[in-house]
């Protein structure tokens, strides 16, 4: 009989990353059916691009229904290559299926220094003096919008634009677009309270969404491209990377050859 | 002592302006949906929106002797996520602290006031930004003729 497969969530919000020749702790949170899943016990294993292991099989702690691992400055010396392809792997075994392990992996990163984003409420109640007083009763901050638009300008940096976040140096850059789409999430949450098809809380939501979508196309940056930790060009700013098309135009495409003097 | 309209409509407002975060309209109350969103919370205006005489003797020398009726709109920010109950039952339970400042002694403010409570008129808006409340009162005064 075959191990039976149940779709857990990690929560991983964007590949992990770990500075080097400093003291990193890693962490992962297994969740299922809204609640997190204790775990038993672990290992942590980190490989190396190359394939070698970095860490291999060492015991995690368990704090909280979460796995711990912390990698020392001398587990992350200067001999690593700087850049993707590491991969962690927890192996896990959990209160549910407990009859076997099971390994969540994750891919990671070696940089030198992490990107920390500019907004915080303080920016938000700037535009809106009214958005304190609209707060939920349930929260303190608008901090979980922050994060949540920074996760997502984040993988979308990456998966959109081609750019690796540890390697800009300019985090000012970012700022009205995060404010934007922090805005964007608030507004259109507010809205979906109210049961109703439109009104200001979704005409702002739209507006935000606009203007995140116009500074989105504007960002650029001062980037570190062959990570050295200095400027390539402090002059020089670079906009996320562009799109390359790498297949040829359709047969009916506007700049279709059609023979001498005809497109 | 006699108490002019504007009088009377200025010494409610005051008794109102003393509560925590309340604020005059700067748009009359005919129109009060018309206050910016921003400053809405606790927005209020006072009207005279009818008087009548009260069926006293009328003498020149004293004045007459009215009843006007009197209504406070106010405006309450519902939050998105807490407009039910939790806000709702807030804009209620601020109701009851402008009806006891309305019916609050105007002795310090105007004499010979005499003022009591009607009734309530709770409405939210479409938007379900704001719950805003009329109350109407009826007040006892003497309206100067000289």
């Amino acid at each position: 009989m075959g191990v039976e497969y149940t779709p857990f969530a990690t929560d991983t919000k964007t590949v992990q990353l770990f500075e080097r020749e400093k003291a990193n702790e890693t962490e992962i949170t297994i969740y299922r059916n809204g609640g997190k899943v204790h775990v038993i016990s672990g290992t942590y294993t980190l490989i190396k691009p190359d394939g070698t292991k970095l860490i291999d099989a060492q015991p995690v702690t368990i704090s909280g229904n979460s796995a711990f691992y912390t990698l020392t400055a001398s587990d992350l010396d200067s001999s690593l290559v700087f850049g993707e392809g590491y991969i962690e792997n927890w192996c896990l075994v959990l209160d549910q299926h407990s009859d076997h392990d099971h390994d969540f992996r994750r891919m990671a990163a070696v940089v030198r220094r992490r990107l920390y984003p500019t907004v915080y409420d303080g920016d938000l109640t700037a535009i809106y003096s009214d958005l304190a007083d609209l707060r939920p009763s349930t929260l303190t901050s608008y901090q979980q919008y922050i994060d949540d638009a920074w996760w997502q300008m984040m993988r979308r940096l990456r998966i959109e634009a081609g750019g690796y976040e540890y390697l800009i140096l300019s985090s000012e850059v970012f700022f009205d677009a995060h404010r934007h789409f922090t805005l964007y999430l608030i507004w259109r949450d507010f809205h979906s309270s109210l049961g109703q098809s439109n009104g200001r809380y979704m005409d702002l939501a739209q507006e935000h969404y606009r203007l995140y979508q116009d500074e989105w196309k504007r960002i650029n940056f001062v980037y570190d491209y062959d990570n050295d930790g200095k400027a390539d060009d402090a002059n020089q700013r670079s906009a996320k990377q562009p799109v390359i098309y790498t297949a040829s135009p359709g047969s009916r495409g506007r700049f279709r050859w059609y023979g001498r003097g005809r497109y | 002592m006699s108490v002019s309209f504007s009088q009377l409509r200025a010494a409610v407002a005051t008794q109102i302006d003393a509560l925590a975060g309340f604020t005059e309209s700067r748009i009359p109350p005919e129109y009060f949906g018309r206050n910016e969103n921003s400053v809405a919370h606790l927005r209020f205006a006072v009207a005279l929106s009818a008087s009548n005489d009260a069926g006293e003797r009328m003498r020149r020398a004293v004045g007459v002797y009215a009843s006007s009726t009197v209504r406070v709109i106010f405006a309450y920010r519902l939050r998105p996520k807490d407009a039910y109950p939790t806000d709702y039952d807030a804009a209620l339970d601020t109701e009851k602290n402008v009806i006891n400042a309305v019916l609050q002694s105007y002795a310090s403010i105007e004499p010979h006031v005499v003022i009591r409570y009607n009734r309530s008129a709770r409405d939210v808006t479409d938007s379900t930004e704001y719950m805003i409340i009329n109350l109407e009162f009826t007040a006892l005064h003497m309206l100067p003729t000289t």
